[in-house]
Parts: C-alpha cells; structure tokens; sequence
C-alpha cells in the first residue's frame, strides 16, 4: 500500500493532468498492488467508475506531457468500453 | 417452522435401509396401483351407451358384445403386459420396453404419451369426482375449483408420506368400491331372476335415421376402451412390490384384471337386463340409475347400499388420480436417470418416494384443472389415447425383444405380444379416428412438443457434462488475485469481519463503498482510516443514489484492469436473529450476489455475522 505523502503527491499530480484532459473527470484513489509494480487510478465521470492501470516505472519515468497523453488514451478507451457496456446493459434491460 | 410442519404433514424422515420395508403388499399395491383401472367401471358402460343412444334404443343391447369385447382386448393386453413385468423387473414400462427394442424415438414417444395420460387422468378424474360431490351438494358449486385443488393436495400429502401410508389411507375406500359393485351386480341378478324385478324400459327412436351401424359399434368400441387405462401402471411401478417382485406384480395384475373385467361386464349386463338409459346432461350415471332401481333408495333397508355404492364411486374416481402419482414419479425418474428429465424427478426424498415428480404432476394437474376452472370434460376425448400408443409401442417392443433372443418358450410369447400389439394398434387407430376432431388432434401436437423438451433437457445435460469434462483441460493458472469488499461508509463489526477475511485470502483487496448522501469525503477516509489502516477505500459518488449499479460497474473495470487477475468479491453480511427481521434492512449484498452469479470470471462470497437479539 502507498504511503501517505506518496498517495496524495501521486493524487495531486494525476488530478491536475486529468483535469486539462477532461474536467469532469474526477481522480478518487490511487492504489499500487502488492507487487509493487503496478498502480490502479480509480476515476469517476458522472455515473461512470472507471479504472486505470499504469507500470509504476512508466508513471516515475514518463513526464507530464507524457503522462497526460497516456491517461487521455486509457481513459478514452476506458469510456468507449463503459459506453458499449451500458449499450449492452441497456439492451439486457 | 417450515421443517416442523414439513415434519407434522409428511412424517419423519426415513433410512435408506428401510426402502425394502416400504414396499408393497399385492392387497395394497392393489389399491395404489389399480384404482385407476378399477374406476372405470364407473363410466366406461355409460360412454358406450351415450354412442349407442344415437340410433335409439334399439341398439343399446350391443352394449354388452362391446363390452365383452373390450374385455377380451383386456386380456390381451394383461397378458402381454405380464410378459412385459417379467422381461423388464426393474419398471420403466413402456419407455423402457419400446427404447431398448424400438430405439430411443420411439421410448420418448411411450414416455410423452403416457405421461399426458397421466396428468390428464389426474386433473379428469379429480374433476369428476369433485363434480359428482357439487351435484349432491349444488352450494359447494362456486368453489369447485378449490375443492379440486385440496383433493390433490390430499393426494399429494398421502403420496408424499410414502407408498405404504397411501395405501393404507385409501385401501378403505377402493375395496369399498369394490365390494358395492359385485354387491350390486349379484343384488341385481339375483331380483330379477328369483324376484322377478322388472325393468325401466323405455323405446327411444333415433336421433339420426341415417347412421352408419359399423362406424357406431367402433365409436361405441373407442369409448369403451377408456376401461383400459390404467393397466400399465403396474409394470411401471414393478420395483414397488415386495419380494419377488415379478410374481407379486404379475399377480396383481391379474386379479386387477378379472376384478376389472367382472364389474365392468356386470354393470354393462345389467343396464341391458334393466333397460337403463344414460341421460345426456349427466344428471344421474348409469350405475347410480342402476343402483337406485336393485337397491331402492331408502336407507333403512337395502338403500343403504345405493348411498355406499354412490359415496364410494365419487372417491374411487377422485383416487383414480391416485395411481398416477405411483405411476408419473416413477416413469420420470426413470427419464430422469437416461437425463431426459431434470435430474432432480430421480431423486428419492425424505420418505423414500419421488417427491419431486409427485409434486410436479399435482402441479400440472392443477394448473389443467384451473385453467379450465375445474370443467375439464373437453380432456376425456383426450384419454385413452396416449394410453394405447403406449400399449402398442411396448407390445411391438416386446415382440422384437423375442424376435432377439432364444429363450425358452419364445415362441407363443411372442405371438401372444404380436396379437396384443397388432389390436393395441388397430383400436388407437380407431379411438383416433373416431375421436379426431373432439379433441384427439391435441395428442398429435402435444406428443411431439414434450419430446422435443425431452430432447432438449437430454442436450443440456450433454453440453453441461462435456464442458465439465477432464479432457483436454489445462489447469488454470491464477497469477494474481484481487479482492473487492464492498462495504458501508461507515465502518462496523460485519465489514472489518469481511475485511479481515479478505486479507487473509489476498495481498491486494480494495473496499469500495458509495456516497449516496454526499457526505464528506474526507470524512469518510479519515473514518475509515481510524479502524483500516492497510486496505485502500475507494469513493464511488452516486449522483442518481443508486448503489449496486455503480459497484457492479466498478467491478466490471477491476476485472478489466489486467487479464491473469482473478477477482472475487466479499459480500459482508449480517443475518438477523428472527427471519422477518430481514424486512428492516437493506438487501444489498443478495442483490449485489444475485448479480454477479452471471458475471463468469468473479468468484463471490459471502462474510455473515450472525446477529443474537
């Protein structure tokens, strides 16, 4: 588990970036498994949890830019497959 | 509760040890297996005289070479279903005789056909008898339908105690029946030979001048035939008997026979020798116009017996239900065992009976009964004719059977078999003929749509077996397992119970709660932290104040997150002291469960904390 101080550095840093990408998206908890290799951003938009995985060493090493341009592509396809979700949802329904 | 009045109705659980003691007598496997039979004698003389009536009275006299030729026919097939006891000893009946020798089609085409008669008898007989109870007592009319529904639910609980209790529950009431049907043949010959007792006669001219002499013997034959339905219960029910099973069997079903044949051509003889007509609004039977005119109807002398004879006719037909619910478990077990039925209908229950089958056939048989609001007679065209397709796959079963092997005295066994399949065929024929359009068609669609279930449960089971199978499976490999714990905001004794659990099962375990009240966040991390110190928490806020969906949801993106990760989810749970205590609370974890039981890769389990007060 992260430590505290780590948790809301890595908090604050994803939060600004996710809001130049998409401002409704909301950061809730960022969690690193136990391998320590691998970290979990848990989001939110709207009524939409969403879940993005990410290498600990690509999260140290990428820079801002970098950073921003890999969480919009994850988080685009994150949203493209909860939209597909909710259209089978709905059909199920 | 429900265990105890389960105990009060049904009797204490039996050991499998004691299926022996279960078994049958041949004096009370009589009255299980044979009311059926025996009950026709209630109506099978007044079906023939309703066909005759059409040409006026002066063909009712044929009422008696019909009957006689039934009986003829009914030894044949006894015969011929004695054969059938003694090559198959195990039951299974006409399934098992037309499969093994006939080839599978044709054993779900006996299965399908008896099994309709089955439920129909039910629903028809029970109808019936209740009928005759509304028309002593008209008040009881409106709730006819009630009435149905508690004689199966009699029935059901005598069958569901155990064979041997409903034998002995209703033994009373068949030997009755058959006790007043000779009083009544041997009263009635011997007044009007020795006493001079004259008949009610009374000329009917035709109804139609220009009826066809032939066609109306058949008709009059067709409906005759329903006397037979019945006989092959016996050899459905084989193991039910007492060692040796065979002979005890064989036994039964001929004194069931000769029982049978005795009344039914003494009734038919006497509504000759009496001139009795059957009226065609069903106001009084034939046997009651018989009965009233040997007996008298005043009580304190020999109309004693018409009241005996009446009360006992209405219970012998209500208990002709009874021998389906020993003939329809015991067939769909035997289904069940070839996985053409659910599996379950094999399964012995607490009292060492089918329980499940007898369930389902009082089930179906009263839904019938409520569907056609306890008025079921548009079913009797219905009847018989499943019956005798049954009759003729088993005998031509039996035949090719012989035609196989090289046993002893094969021979005439085999003709006797060929001559009771070649008249089983030809009279389901004629009843399908001559009962085509008032019904019978519902036979040709219903036969085919009950295989076709049969077929597809058969399938399933295959599908389900292969893909359980060993073969070509890799043991899978679990690199690395998840645990999701869905909790409430505020931390309590059944979360941290399921938090505990789930980090002894896992390194990595999120809990998750959703904030439908927008409380503070900060507030409910910081709260959470106080009591969890090493699982993260995760927020969900939900807008709308739903809360399984975004947990659902939230799970569905952990399970995407990496494809070698299983996940599962812990469900804390508390169970409260008094089951109706559950309507105070929340079902959010049977929801969530209820769920997630369709999503293939999440293992879920439940942490209950059971609540004392």
């Amino acid at each position: 588990m992260l430590g505290e101080d780590r948790r809301n550095k890595i908090l604050q840093r994803v939060s600004q970036l996710l809001a130049e990408v998409d401002p409704e998206v909301h950061l809730h908890e960022v969690v690193l498994d136990s391998t320590r290799q691998q970290l979990a951003f848990m989001l939110q938009k709207g009524e939409w949890p969403v879940v993005i995985g990410m290498n600990w060493l690509d999260y140290v090493s990428h820079r801002d830019e970098e950073l921003k341009e890999r969480l919009a592509q994850s988080l685009q396809a994150r949203l493209e497959a909860a939209r597909l979700r909710q259209a089978r949802e709905e059909e199920e329904e | 509760m429900l265990p105890r009045l389960k105990r009060v109705l049904l009797g204490s659980p039996l050991r499998s040890a004691e299926l022996h003691e279960q078994r049958l007598t041949k004096a009370a496997a009589l009255t299980v297996f044979a009311s059926d039979n025996l009950s026709s004698t209630a109506y099978a003389t007044e079906e023939i005289l309703l066909v005759l009536m059409v040409a006026g009275s002066l063909m009712l006299p044929n009422v008696v070479p019909i009957a006689g030729a039934i009986t003829i026919l009914l030894i044949i097939v006894v015969l011929s279903y004695g054969q059938l006891i003694r090559t198959y000893p195990h039951g299974g009946g006409g399934y098992t005789v037309a499969k093994e020798n006939l080839g599978v089609g044709a054993g779900l085409v006996a299965a399908a056909a008896l099994m309709l008669d089955y439920i129909l008898t039910v629903a028809v007989s029970v109808a019936a008898g209740i009928a005759a109870m509304t028309s002593a007592f008209p008040v009881l009319l409106p709730y006819r339908t009630w009435l149905c529904a508690a004689a199966i639910a009699l029935m059901m609980t005598a069958n569901l105690r155990g064979v041997r209790e409903s034998a002995r529950v209703f033994a009373p009431f068949v030997y009755t029946f058959v006790v007043c049907a000779f009083a009544l043949i041997f009263t009635g010959v011997y007044r009007h030979f020795v006493e001079g007792l004259q008949p009610k006669m009374a000329y009917i001219p035709p109804e139609q001048p220009d009826y066809s002499t032939l066609f109306l013997l058949l008709s009059g034959f067709a409906a005759g035939c329903t006397a037979l339905t019945g006989v092959e219960a016996i050899s459905n029910g084989v193991q039910a008997f007492r060692k040796p099973v065979v002979r005890n069997a064989q036994i039964t079903l001929y004194v069931m026979a000769a029982i049978l044949g005795c009344m039914f051509l003494g009734v038919s003889y006497l509504s000759q020798l009496y001139g009795v007509l059957p009226f065609k609004d069903g106001h009084e039977t034939v046997v009651s116009q018989i009965a009233g005119h040997v007996f008298g109807k005043d009580v304190a002398g020999l109309g004693f017996f018409y009241y005996l004879t009446q009360l006992s006719t209405m219970f012998i037909l209500i208990l002709a239900a009874n021998t389906c619910f020993a003939g329809f478990p015991r067939l769909a077990s035997v289904l069940a065992e070839d996985r053409f039925a659910p599996r379950q209908l094999a399964n012995l229950g607490d009292r060492l009976v089918f329980s499940n089958g007898i369930v389902l056939l009082g089930g179906l048989s009263l839904a019938l009964i409520v569907g056609f609001g306890g008025r079921v007679h548009a079913l009797i065209p219905l009847y018989a004719i499943g019956v005798f397709l049954a009759f003729t796959l088993s005998q031509s079963g039996l035949v090719v059977h012989w035609m196989k092997t090289r046993e002893r005295g094969r021979g005439w066994r085999l003709a006797l078999n060929l001559l009771g399949a070649l008249t089983t065929g030809v009279v389901m024929l004629v009843i399908v003929y001559v009962k085509f359009l008032h019904g019978a068609w519902v036979v040709v669609i219903a036969v085919p749509l009950l295989m076709y279930l049969f077929w597809k449960t058969r399938r399933h089971y295959f599908l389900v077996t292969k893909q359980l199978s060993l073969a070509d499976f890799d043991r899978p490999h679990v690199a690395r397992h998840t645990v999701i714990v869905p909790v409430a905001p505020t931390p309590n004794r059944v979360v941290l119970t399921a938090i505990e659990y789930a980090t002894s099962i896992s390194k990595d375990v999120i809990a998750v709660t959703v904030n439908t009240d927008a409380r503070s966040r900060k507030e409910i991390q910081e709260n959470w932290k106080r009591f969890v110190e090493d699982v993260p928490l995760v927020i969900l806020d939900s807008p709308y104040r739903s809360v399984v969906q975004p947990l659902l949801r939230f799970i569905g993106e952990i399970e995407d997150l990496r494809h070698d990760d299983k996940v599962s989810v812990i469900l804390p749970e508390f169970v409260p002291a008094r089951w109706w205590h559950n309507l105070f609370h929340n079902q959010t974890s049977l929801v969530l469960k209820g769920a997630l039981l369709f999503r293939p890769n999440i293992v879920v389990t439940s942490v209950p904390h059971h609540l004392r007060e």
